[in-house]
Parts: C-alpha cells; structure tokens; sequence
C-alpha cells in the first residue's frame, strides 16, 4: 500500500473547521496516510562561559550575600553570614539587598565594585 | 536569579544559589540559555517565602557544608565556543499525562503514518501536546504548503531573523519559524504581518520580557492593534474583542500564536521556564484593537498617533498585565462614578497596596461609557487617564495588613512602605501609569487590565 500525503482546500488552509471538513469520514479511508509538517522548534546560540576555578576555602575572602527582595530571602543571607562568620573568622562579609527584577547592568557594577571573591544568593523562589 | 548568578560567573566571581527545589529545572535551564553550563546551587525542599523565620533559619543551618563545598568543589571542564542548542521542555519533566517526552528536535521535519486521516491527525495531535510543543488545545499541523502560504502574507524574506535571543530561552526567530507558529494556531496570511509585529514587539521589550514570560504569576502579553489594519485583517475592535467568538477569530489566532511563539521559540514552557504557579486563561491570547471611525467620533486620539505614529500608520502594541477586571456601571452612570471604580479597583491588591510599577493599568471603555464620559467634559483619553491616576489611593494600615512582618519583610515591603505620606496614605500615582483605549461594543460596560508595564509600539508595514 502506497503512503499518501493529504491535502486541504487552499481556500479552506488554517482553520479547524477546514481540518474537520477535510477529514474523510470516519472508516472511510483505508489506504495508508501520511502527514509531514514542520518542527516548530527554535535553535539558540549562546557563548559558553569558562567559569573561574573555585576557591580553596573561604578563610579570608571576601563573600557578598546577596538578597533578591524575595520574603525570607534576607533571613537566609543574614542567617548564612553569622554561621560562616563564625567558621571563617578571617572571612569579609557584606549583605546587599537587590531586587526581583531584571537589573540593569549598573547592578552588576555595583556588585562587583567591592570585589567579592564569593557570591552567596537566595533565593529562587 | 539564576541569570543574575550567570552574570556573576561571568564577571570571574564564583557564585552559590538557593534554589527552592520545584525551581531547579527552571534554574539550570536559565543558566544553560546564557551559557553557563554548570551554575552551582544547593536545593531547598519548601520555598522560603512561605516558612516562618525560624524555619529559614533552620533549613539555612542544615545546608551550610553544602553551600561551603558549592563555593570550593571544582566545577566540570567547560571549553568555549559557541553553544548551539534546540529549545526543549526539558525531557522527563512530571506532567499530569506522564513524563514529558523529548521530541524529535533535531528533524527539520516529522512524518506521521496511519491507516487513515484521522489516524494520522490523531498522532500529530498526541505527539505536539506530549512533547509538549503546543498550548493545550488542538493544533492546525503546520505543513510545508500551509507554511508556505503563511508566508504570502509578508514580502520579508522567511530567513529574516526578528531576534536572534528571544527570553526567556533566547531562541532565534526567522519569519519561517514565527510562520510554522502563526499555522499552528490557525491565523491566516492577512494575519501574518500582524504576528511578526508582535513578535517583534515581544523581542523590544527586552530584558523585562523574562518578567512577562518566567515569572510565577500569571502574567502575560496584551497586545491591541492600531490603524488602517485593523479593518484589512479582519480585527475584532468590538464586541467581546477579546474573544471568545467567531468575530475575533484573528485578534485570537494572533494571540495564540504569540504565546507559540513565546514557547517554541522563546521557551517560556510551564514548568521550565513558566513557572506560573495557579495560570490564566487570559495568556492563552489577549489581543484587542482600537477602531479610527469610532475615535474619530469621540474626538478621542489614537493609542499609536499619542505615541507619534501618523494615523494612517497601523500599529501593534504590547504591555505586560496581570489581571483584569470589570466595572458593571450598573447604578453609576455618572461619569466620575465609572473612573473612581476604575481608581479604586486598580487600588487593591497589585495596585498601589503592591508594588510602584504596578500600580497602574489598561482601562479599556465601552461604547457607552465613552460618551457619557465626552458629555461630562473628559474629552481626551488623558483627561480621564489623569483623572483615575489621581484618584489611585493606598493606606499604609491595609498595607501592613497584607504584606506584614509575621513572615519577614522583604526589601519591596521597605520600598513600598517609604511611599506613604506622614498620614499612612498614597495618594495618586503618575499619569503615565494609566492608559486608555477605546475598546467593545456600545454597551456600558468597561474592563481594565492591571499593570500595564513595559509598552512597545511597532509599526506593522515594517512586517508587510
């Protein structure tokens, strides 16, 4: 049995009831059919990111807490300096509350200008 | 947050997340669209926003050696060069149907075979909605010839790219992709120019569209069509524009191919991108117009001309809202009545009692309310925009009610609590925040969708 690709009305194309109408009615075909459509999927294309080596410890870094303005987020961060303080005396710390939007690049400027050797986040969600 | 730790990685700072665990996929997924291949994060089993203090403070503790070696582990050797990569609904996802399946991504095309029609259509139908390519509802199967007939409606070149990042997965979209899309949800050739505007419009909003498409809440696109192509396409700018109904079939294929395009270009599926928590039927498509013949009888001006269109421009615009609501005018046909509804709706939950840039919205005006509005001396849309913004009110009282210290006080209660005057009040909020269309049939009747952020306008005949 020879596949077969169908077809619908050009006048009738895109459109459910065009769909319906098209269809042969139920039991009706026996032939073997075939339909071919289009992947919808789309491709992206992005530069990989050679991330930094990890550090050895965190004795004596600097370690930025940042708080995305979610509730709880900023319980979490202060929570995390005092038990890192205590095992990382030597250790800076500093807690920055952001915000739960998309930030401008300034953000990151502002960030990096007290040069942090850590960055510890929450939260998502 | 995933995005933000990426930026950080990339600026050369090792980075740690906390990452609630119904979010890691949505986590390395975001990491992954911009390129970061290993973002490191420590998984939380509930999200904090919901526990008690003490409750953070304790998960916190228990996490602390896992958070220290995410900090000192070395990560995967990762060479550079450009990653190349098909957007997915991130294969084995839990869906209430079963596990979602990884489609065919890497076929230009698929081929279904069955005994019959209907055997045929029935896979495609099945095997769309289980890879999880579709909306939900029922698919047109984009064939090459219905494609290529799409793609009558515009002169551009089907390789066009619109962008090549669409947020939030950052997918490239051709006009032959956004057509493929347009077939799906059955929009017609007269439709397509409108669609490729819309995604444009999407691509311009920029980085704040991850806002509109990655976001817990239901928010979504709404779209309304301005000009001369209101009319030529066939665009409801009447009765329930917004659907449902026959009469706005292309303001709804326009919209439901938005939201494909949102997904299989852009990525934004539910549970990997979207993370919508409760949904909306509103994001299944949102697109409405406004008619020139029926401002030109107001004297009221144009969404597009007050932006610096030409009237005989015709143009698509996008806004981000969150919900909508109704005002019935039953009892208040005076005009000051309807706007002060309008004003004290937008003024609960999500307006002012919210956060700054929500506080405003999309008043959408009936017929009949329109005029009632001209007779009582609001003859510009700005008049009543000013009008409604100024009568935008917040009470510091109901505000600590909601959003109130039991379960911590984010940075946004401390932003929004230093709006308030010396009397515990806010009161109006910029103009800007408000606008007005003319929308729906010649009843009484009037809408307003919350929000309303992040406008773009963009000139159809550039999509022709």
């Amino acid at each position: 049995m020879q596949a077969k690709s169908w077809k619908l009305l050009p006048g009738l194309r895109g459109s459910l009831v065009a769909l319906a109408l098209a269809a042969p009615a139920a039991g009706a075909a026996t032939d073997e059919a075939a339909l071919e459509v289009l992947n919808p999927i789309a491709v992206m294309e992005v530069q990989r990111v050679v991330q930094v080596p990890r550090l050895r410890t965190l004795d004596g870094k600097r370690v930025l807490l940042y708080s995305n303005a979610k509730i709880n987020s900023d319980v979490a961060v202060r929570e995390i300096q005092t038990h890192l303080a205590q095992r990382f005396p030597t250790a800076q710390f500093r807690i920055v509350a952001g915000t739960g939007w998309a930030p401008e690049p300034k953000f990151y400027d502002e960030l990096m200008a007290w040069k942090p050797e850590a960055i510890i986040a929450s939260t998502a969600d | 947050m995933a995005r933000k730790n990426a930026a950080l990685e990339e600026r050369g700072v090792p980075t740690v997340g906390i990452v609630f665990n119904a979010f890691e996929m949505d986590f390395n997924s975001s990491a992954r669209s911009v390129g970061v291949l290993h973002l490191p994060h420590v998984v939380a089993p509930r999200a904090y926003a919901s526990l008690p203090p003490e409750e953070v403070k304790a998960d916190v503790a228990k996490r602390l050696d896992e958070i220290i070696a995410r900090l000192t582990t070395p990560l995967p050797k990762v060479e550079p060069g450009v990653l190349v990569e098909k957007i997915t609904t991130q294969a084995g996802h839990q869906a209430p149907w079963g596990t979602v399946e990884l489609g065919p991504i890497d076929q230009p095309s698929i081929r279904f075979t069955g005994t019959d029609y209907a055997a045929v259509h029935d896979q495609f139908q099945q095997k769309f909605l289980d890879w999880g390519w579709g909306d939900g509802m029922p698919l047109i199967p984009p064939t090459k010839e219905r494609v290529e007939a799409m793609l009558m409606g515009t002169s551009r070149s089907p390789d066009t790219v619109l962008t090549n990042a669409l947020l939030p997965a950052r997918g490239i979209a051709t006009v032959r992709l956004v057509a493929v899309q347009a077939v799906m949800a059955g929009a017609r050739p007269e439709h397509f120019s409108v669609i490729l505007a819309a995604t444009q419009a999407m691509a311009n909003v920029g980085p704040d569209f991850i806002i509109i498409a990655q976001t817990t809440s239901p928010m979504t696109p709404l779209f309304w069509v301005n000009g001369p192509i209101v009319r030529e396409a066939g665009i409801n700018s009447g009765m329930g524009s917004l659907g449902p109904g026959t009469q706005s079939r292309a303001n709804i294929a326009i919209g439901r191919t938005a939201r494909l395009v949102m997904m299989n270009i852009g990525g934004a599926y539910l549970g990997t991108k979207d993370m919508d928590t409760i949904g909306a039927a509103d994001k299944f498509s949102l697109v409405t117009a406004e008619d020139d013949e029926e401002l030109a009888d107001l004297g009221w001006q144009p969404y597009h001309v007050s932006k610096g269109f030409k009237a005989t421009d015709s143009t698509i615009t996008i806004v981000n809202v969150v919900d909508h609501g109704h005002v019935a005018g039953m009892g208040t046909p005076e005009a000051e009545g309807v706007l002060l509804e309008i004003a004290d709706d937008i003024s609960k939950v999500g307006g002012v009692g919210g956060f700054e840039r929500m506080s405003g919205g999309i008043v959408m005006l009936s017929g009949d309310t329109s005029r009632i509005l001209t007779r009582a001396g609001f003859t510009t849309k700005e008049s009543i925009g000013n009008y409604i913004a100024s009568h935008i009110h917040g009470h510091k009282e109901t505000y600590l009610k909601w959003y109130g210290h039991e379960r911590g006080k984010s940075a946004y209660v401390e932003t929004e609590l230093a709006r308030f005057d010396e009397d515990g009040v806010i009161r109006g909020v910029s103009p800007q925040n408000i606008t007005v269309l003319r929308v729906g049939a010649h009843a009484g009747k009037d809408e307003f969708y919350r929000h309303g952020n992040y406008a773009t306008t963009v000139n159809i005949a550039d999509w022709k």
